[in-house]
């Protein structure tokens, strides 16, 4: 199994995005609500990949992903920023923080998963 | 993910759209435009996810005036539509 971790403050978007992941039988989802709570899951449970939303209360996604980092376990572990940010600067900015690729809000729940594999090594 | 599950998604959407309605419709009579920027960017993100394209669609440009610091005047005119789909949406329950 493929362990995703979910990190994003919305509870309706966790709840479809992971209904939308698990149609891939390979994954096996967790979700967290904060970036703090990512911080107490994924050194422990220490996933294969990190969805991680960028607009979040207290810690946003960057300074998230700038957290994980400080984690030796989860230092080359693949980021990919969830955003409704559509302006290229943004998204470049996005990706110069080392983040392996950006997914789009709305996303489509019936292709989030294939999506989701095509960045797995 | 199983039809009957999306659609019991769906139904979660509706149900919070009375709310996201009471909350915009406040922050629009007080002018708060955080929480107006805040409503409008959790519907442009999530709207078409749930099956309700318009909703991502009205939220967007409400979303981008208000971060740019349109006038209260301009925000209640692009949060019009909005407002009348949610209720839409809202009574479909």
């Amino acid at each position: 199994m493929t362990r995703i971790l979910y990190i994003d403050d919305e509870d309706d978007i966790r709840e479809i995005a992971e209904l939308s992941l698990e149609m891939d039988a390979e994954f096996d989802v967790r979700l967290c609500a904060s970036g703090q709570e990512a911080l107490a899951v994924a050194p422990h449970w220490k996933p294969a990949l990190i969805l991680l939303d960028v607009m979040m209360p207290q810690m946003d996604g960057p300074a998230t992903l700038a957290t994980l980092r400080e984690h030796e376990e989860l230092r080359s572990t693949p980021v990919v920023f969830i955003t409704a940010r559509t302006q290229a600067a943004e998204r470049e900015a996005l990706l110069a923080l080392g983040a392996i690729g950006l997914i789009g809000k709305p996303f489509d729940p019936m292709t989030l998963a294939a999506t989701v594999r095509d960045y797995l090594p | 993910m199983t039809a009957q599950a999306f659609e019991l998604l769906r139904g979660k959407f509706r149900e919070r759209a009375t709310v996201h309605v009471g909350a915009l419709e406040q922050a629009l009579a007080t002018g708060d435009r955080h929480t107006i920027t805040s409503i409008a960017h959790k519907l442009h993100g999530s709207g078409s996810s749930f099956g309700f394209p318009e909703i991502t669609g009205y939220a967007e440009p409400l979303e981008a005036a208000a971060e740019d610091g349109a006038a209260g005047e301009v925000l209640r005119s692009l949060a019009e539509p909005l407002l009348a789909e949610l209720k839409r949406i809202a009574q479909a329950v």
